[in-house]
């Protein structure tokens, strides 16, 4: 019953946002704020409707109702309660309603937000976002019903695929698509404005919150779907650079050079072309990626089946890039610069450069992701390249930004003191020289070669970034000290509280840094191996002993599988000056593989062990004679926490810059001829 | 913005995709499934130097794995309908694999391998662990829909 009411809410959702799309244009046309808020209202009536939407297909859910075929496909009488409810994100027909749910969150608490200087905009937000929701919503209905039933229901369900039922797995995907569908109130205001003609950065200081909303879930959703892949994939790594991870970098990128380049025509009112190119590129390609994700085009092992999305997909961004062409081309007379850059060498310049590389980042990713898709579209023939490639050619553009987050805030506006700029440096190509040699003397002598000596280099460039960053903060709280004679700590805290967005903003690179970091170790020195092993004996693998203990059954956690599960005993098989000792207990790891009967699946979950600095991962990947002997496959990852430790940081850095102590005004900065003082 | 700007960014442009453009092919491999292996075989086109990224759906009851020295060795057929629709034995590909035994490889599992055609017309997966890949789980659905 509630799973029928359901689907007549989200058909009625569809109703009321063409309406309110319609009724927007209307109002504006005849500048009748009425219509237009009744627009407004209609708009936001989709997030209650496709409530009842989600509730319906929870509810079907929850009471077993397996003659709706999604339920069927995504639960059964043994699974969970709380994954009946994660269910919903499960497979394809749920996630894209609960897609649309989330679009629909964003959508409704843009429409209730408080329009006051920027009313002018509101009828077209209303209708860009209307349109959009409304597209998926159709789609839904039409591609991937999740309220379709079976006309013989099954007396059971499949259950949820015990892979999905990692915690980063329940939050990843609500997480990213937070991310996705969060870019859309930006866009609609980017879109407002150039249909409404509007030069000025209006749209950019009514939208910029929500930016950073989007681009922080889009952050936490990749480092999230790296951890749950590292843990439960069983491969030891995060990232593959496999076609549905890199559709989720492709916005990011184009976002993360968006939030940069908006700062400049805030501060100095360039770049407004760019800006309004970027935000229509950054929304273009989240729906280009959910296309490649749903529509099964490219070979992913992530990509939902084939199905019949794939034109609807692409007849929808023909008409949205026409239409977005055919406003931004119209408009191009009220995007002029209102400054114009004067030398590279400056503040402007460095940000010039660093989006330039963001975007070519993203390009390429972009470009080497479709490329089955269009070599076939040229010679019939599908080529593609791997992983060795992409390391190649798009990880060496992400040093170059690392270098670059060191030098900017260095820079003055404007024009800035090559002089000042060689002083200010030294600190960090001290810390750059000195962290460069520490790691060439403790890890790369101990495997020396090409790469590991570029790893060194690529270390050191990491902490002059570093150490730029933090004496950037070093320099504001000393400043305060001396002009408001705080203490240390409270100078700290009110220059954070004081400029958030600049402090919050460097606090996001220190993650960065932390993660590259993290990524050098990982993808410079790690390495793996597979052993067998007889039980009770040891086997030794870079600095390690791993004795076999045996293979016992346990009971599984939810009771609905079979866990086989081997003991392993880790020492140290050398010494690790200075701490560790050879022979010292590192760990006791039990790697296990969990047999799902009614899923015919089998799960192999690594178990880890070793320090923060360097893990230990092990899986169990085959057993002889009841665990006489066992194969493992061991993967020593160093420094991989330090890439989790830099995605909770960035998120940290989001809520200095995010959460309002105080009014922030944005102030235009004061413009010296060649300034000594690097900008505030 | 000044024309020396748009010269450099235009070079820079121009610069990454002359790298991208000249490495490329000898980076790229060619993706195909399983008929098109076939069909190049019969054709007697020179496969052997040639790197893959082969499709195809795993016939279960071909799937041979000695725990002992890791050696993995399945059978592909063209897609999921050949192996349901198929009453006598349809055209596949045998594919080795030197490694752990995925957990998803199972009958009508969707394979992605990235190797080579060895001499005797088998397909040899290279040696990393992304060389062998399978569907993972948002792929499950289709499989459901297939059984009710």
């Amino acid at each position: 019953m509630l799973t029928d009411v359901g689907f007549y809410a989200v058909i009625l959702a569809l109703l009321v946002l063409v309406y309110a799309a319609g009724i927007s244009v209307v109002g504006a046309r005849r500048n009748d704020d009425r219509l237009v808020q009744s627009g407004r209202t209609a708009a936001s009536l989709a997030f209650p409707l496709m409530l009842i939407g989600a509730a319906g297909i929870w509810a079907a859910l929850l009471n077993n109702d397996y003659g709706v075929k999604y339920v069927a496909s995504v639960s059964s009488r043994a699974t969970p309660l709380f994954f009946r409810l994660t269910a919903l994100w499960g497979a394809q027909d749920g996630s894209l309603l609960f897609w649309c749910l989330l679009m629909s969150i964003f959508v409704f608490f843009a429409m209730r937000r408080p329009w006051r200087e920027d009313k002018s905009l509101l009828p077209y937000v209303t209708a860009t976002m209307a349109l959009v929701l409304a597209f998926f919503i159709g789609l839904t209905l039409v591609s991937a019903n999740p309220f379709a039933r079976f006309d013989f229901p099954p007396p059971d369900g499949r259950g949820l695929n015990p892979l999905l039922r990692h915690p980063g797995m329940i939050i990843h995907p609500p997480v990213l698509y937070a991310g996705f569908t969060g870019f859309i109130v930006p866009f609609a205001f980017c879109m407002a404005s150039l249909i409404t003609r509007r030069s000025d950065d209006l749209w950019l200081r009514s939208s910029r919150r929500w930016t950073l909303v989007g681009w922080v879930f889009l952050t936490c959703g990749l480092v999230l779907g790296g951890r749950w892949a590292h843990d439960v994939l069983g491969w030891g790594g995060y990232w593959a650079w496999d076609p549905v991870e890199n559709k989720s970098l492709v916005p990011w990128l184009l976002g993360t050079a968006f939030l940069h380049s908006a700062m400049i025509q805030e501060k100095r009112g360039m770049f407004k072309n760019w800006n309004v190119a970027l935000m229509m590129l950054t929304f273009g390609s989240i729906v280009w990626a959910t296309a490649i994700v749903r529509s099964g085009v490219l070979t992913s092992v992530h990509a939902f089946a084939q199905s019949s999305m794939g034109p609807i997909f692409l007849g929808f961004l023909v008409l949205m890039l026409s239409g977005m062409l055919y406003f931004w081309l119209t408009r191009l007379d009220v995007l002029k610069s209102d400054n114009q850059l004067d030398r590279m060498f400056s503040r402007e310049g460095i940000f010039l450069i660093q989006n330039v590389v963001f975007v070519s980042s993203a390009i390429t990713v972009f470009a080497l992701t479709s490329l089955p898709i269009a070599t076939e579209a040229f010679s019939g023939q599908r080529l593609t390249v791997g992983p060795p490639y992409f390391n190649a050619v798009v990880v060496p553009q992400f040093f170059v930004l690392v270098v670059l987050m060191g030098i900017a805030p260095l820079m003055a506006w404007a024009r800035a003191n090559g002089k000042t700029v060689a002083r200010q440096s030294r600190v960090g190509l001290f810390a750059a020289a000195l962290v460069a040699a520490l790691w060439f003397v403790t890890f790369t002598l101990r495997d020396m070669s090409f790469w590991t000596v570029v790893a060194a280099l690529l270390v050191g460039l990491c902490a002059y970034s570093l150490a730029i960053t933090l004496m950037e903060f070093a320099r504001g709280t000393r400043a305060r000290m001396t002009a408001n004679r705080e203490n240390a700590p409270t100078a700290l805290a009110r220059l954070f509280g004081r400029n958030q967005r600049r402090y919050g903003g460097y606090f996001i690179h220190l993650g960065v840094v932390v993660l590259a970091i993290g990524a050098i170790g990982k993808g410079f020195f790690g390495g793996d191996a597979i052993r067998n092993v007889a039980l009770n004996d040891t086997f030794t693998y870079r600095g390690y002993a791993f004795t076999y203990r045996g293979l016992q059954t346990v009971p599984c956690e939810f009771n609905d599988c079979q866990t086989l599960q081997a003991a392993l005993k880790v020492t140290r098989a050398e010494a690790a000056p200075p701490f560790a000792q050879a022979g010292d207990f590192v760990g006791a790891i039990y790697p296990h593989v969990d047999r799902y009967e009614v899923q015919q699946f089998t799960s192999t979950i690594a178990d880890i062990t070793g320090s923060f600095n360097e893990e230990v991962y092990v899986i169990l990947s085959a057993w002889e004679d009841e665990g006489a002997s066992a194969t493992f496959t061991v993967y020593i990852n160093p420094l991989i926490n330090w890439v989790w430790l830099g995605g909770v940081l960035m998120v940290v850095g989001f809520f200095l810059a995010f959460w309002r102590t105080a009014p922030e005004t944005v102030a235009r900065p004061v413009l010296a001829p060649a300034a000594g003082v690097a900008g505030k | 913005m000044k024309p020396r700007v748009i010269v450099g960014l235009a070079l820079i442009f121009g610069a990454l995709a002359a790298i991208v453009a000249f490495t490329i092919s000898g980076n790229a491999s060619l993706e195909v499934k399983v008929d098109e292996l076939l069909r190049q075989q019969r054709s007697g086109i020179d496969q052997s130097q040639k790197v893959y990224k082969l499709t195809g759906s795993v016939v279960g009851d071909s799937i041979r794995y000695d725990a002992k020295t890791l050696n993995l060795q399945f059978d592909i057929v063209q897609d999921r309908e050949t192996l349901a629709n198929s009453l006598a034995t349809p055209p596949r590909v045998t594919v080795l694999y030197r490694g752990a035994r995925p957990d998803t490889l199972a009958h009508e599992a969707n394979a992605i391998i990235t190797g080579k055609v060895t001499p005797d017309g088998k397909f040899a997966a290279g040696s990393s662990p992304d060389s062998l890949l399978l569907q993972c789980p948002t792929k499950y659905e289709a499989a459901a829909e297939a059984k009710p």
